[in-house]
This record gives structure tokens, sequence and C-alpha cells, in this order.
């Protein structure tokens, strides 16, 4: 069976077979980095708690668990809606996108909000950075985590403003796509903290 | 960029169930922690649910299986590792031997 010229020329539409970058390769030479500094902080997490298993098996008991599930819901939830953004675009559906994306944001804000609420109470009940192992490292990585995330909420103000202002189209969209993946990549290392810091009682 | 999505709302409606999932395994981990607390078996299965959400979120959010093959790599190794080290954790508290002594 013979094919045209054109058949047998690749699609510039189509998904190379290596695989595509969404977004753009700096975003994701930063999703790298992030991803391995927040494994020498796992490590460090690791090492403690193997030499101090005791404390890490009572510390966690003491923490606002209410918090830890709520900053959980909050970063799936912002991250389901900005996945959805990045998909009711490509379909060209600007407001309904943009939509998805304000939700996304008022969810991720809801994170530092509980965290500040969640350090408050901790030092009501004498929990600070002296308390303990187990509260140095869940102060050093939660604090960490929330660095990246304040990031990400910058990312998603700065995202919102040229999507408003149109620059984004159907085809076109790789600052969106840059920042959803930045903020699930977030989303994959909180889900790891929560398991370590709030679930393994 | 280009790229298009051949079907936007079944895609809406895997990252819905995803979403669902996601809420659901949280759910189960609180349960397993609030039931096993202090038991030997409760590392595992942490280690097990956090493996499945962290893939939901790979698979599903970041279009894992469609991203060029050095990401998605580093995406599966991150993934793996974590769980990987709280079965070993365990195992080791428990007093397990990996080596036969000389």
């Amino acid at each position: 069976m013979s094919t045209t010229l054109a058949e047998r020329l690749p699609r510039h539409d189509a998904v190379p077979r290596a695989g595509r970058i969404p977004g753009n390769k700096g975003i994701w030479v930063g999703i790298c980095c992030e991803l391995a500094e927040f494994l020498v902080l796992f490590t460090v997490y690791f090492v403690a708690r193997a030499h101090y298993p005791q404390e890490f098996a009572t510390g966690a008991g003491r923490l606002n668990m209410g918090a830890g599930i709520w900053i959980t819901v909050a970063m799936v939830s912002s991250s389901f809606c900005i996945a959805s953004s990045v998909v009711t675009l490509r379909n060209g559906q600007r407001r309904t996108s943009i939509a998805w994306l304000v939700g996304g944001l008022l969810l991720a804000l809801s994170y530092p909000v509980v965290k500040i609420h969640e350090v408050q109470w901790n030092l009501a009940h004498g929990i600070d950075g002296t308390a303990g192992i187990f509260f140095t490292v869940y102060y050093y990585l939660t604090i960490n985590h929330m660095v990246h995330a304040f990031w990400g909420i910058l990312g998603i103000l700065w995202v919102l403003f040229r999507h408003v202002s149109g620059v984004y189209t159907s085809k076109e969209h790789d600052g969106l796509e840059a920042l959803a993946s930045y903020w699930h990549a977030t989303d994959l290392i909180w889900l790891v903290l929560f398991a370590f810091f709030y679930i393994l009682v | 960029m280009s790229h298009t999505s051949p079907a936007p709302k079944s895609t809406l409606r895997l990252l819905f169930l995803a979403w669902l999932g996601l809420m659901l395994l949280t759910g189960v981990s609180i349960l397993i922690g609030h039931e096993l607390h202090g038991k030997a078996g409760l590392q595992p299965l942490v280690a097990g649910v956090l493996w499945l959400k962290s893939w939901l979120v790979v698979r599903y959010f970041l279009e894992g299986r469609g991203i060029h093959w050095f990401f998605r790599r580093v995406l599966y190794v991150f993934i793996a590792i974590t769980p990987l080290c709280l079965i070993g954790l365990g195992l080791w508290h428990e007093g397990v031997q990996f080596f036969p002594p000389l």
C-alpha cells in the first residue's frame, strides 16, 4: 500500500514519540530541582525517625489533625481545578477555564490561612521548634513546603492575570500548563508530608 | 505549543474520578492511621495508599503517560522512593534482618 509524502511527514500537532513537555523546559528543570530538594528533606525525616522512633510515634498525635486534613483537601482540590482549567481551555472554553482557575486560586489561598491558624494552635499548645526532634523536622519540612506553595500561589495570580487579559488560547497556553505542572508537583510533595506527620502515628 | 485534546468531556470526568479517588484514599489513610495506631502493619499500608494517591496525581493531573520520557521517569521514581523507604524503615524497626549475621 503506497502512502503520500504528506502522510509520512510528522504532524506538528501530534504528541512526539518521546513525549511532550507540558508548559516549558524551564519549569520542568525547576520541578526536578524541587523534587530533589524534598528528597534530601525526606532523608532528614527518615534519619531522624530511625534514630528517635518513640518521639515520632507520640509526636504526630499532638498535631492538629483537622488542619492537616484541610490542607490536603485544599491542595488536591486546587490541583483538580487547575487541571480542569487546562482541559477546558484546550477545548476552547476560555471563560470556564478562567472560572476553574479562580476556584483553584481560592482553594490554594486557604492553605496559608489554615497553616497560620495551625501554627498559632501549635504555639498555644506548647509546640514550637524546640519541643522535640519530631516537631523540629515537622516545622522544617512543612514551612519549606509552604514557601513552595507560596511561589505557586504567586504563579496562579500571574497566570490568572494573563488568562483574563486574553493571552492564552486553546492552541497556545504554555504558561497555564507550566503553572499547572508546578502546582501538581507541589501537591505530590504535600501528600508525602501528610502521611509523614499526620497519619503515621 | 500546540496540543489538542480529543475528548475534553471524558477527560474532565477522569479528572473528577481521580479527585474523588484522592479524597477517598485520604479518608482511608486517616482511618488506617487511627485503627492501626502503633501496630506493625501501619507503615506498609500507609506506604501503599501514599503510592496510589501519588500515582493518581501523576497519571491524571500531570498527564504522566504523555509527558517526555525523562520527566515521566523522574516523577515515577520520586513517587516510589518514599513508600519504599517507609516499608524499609518499618521492617528495620521490627528487627527484620536483611542479611544474616556472619
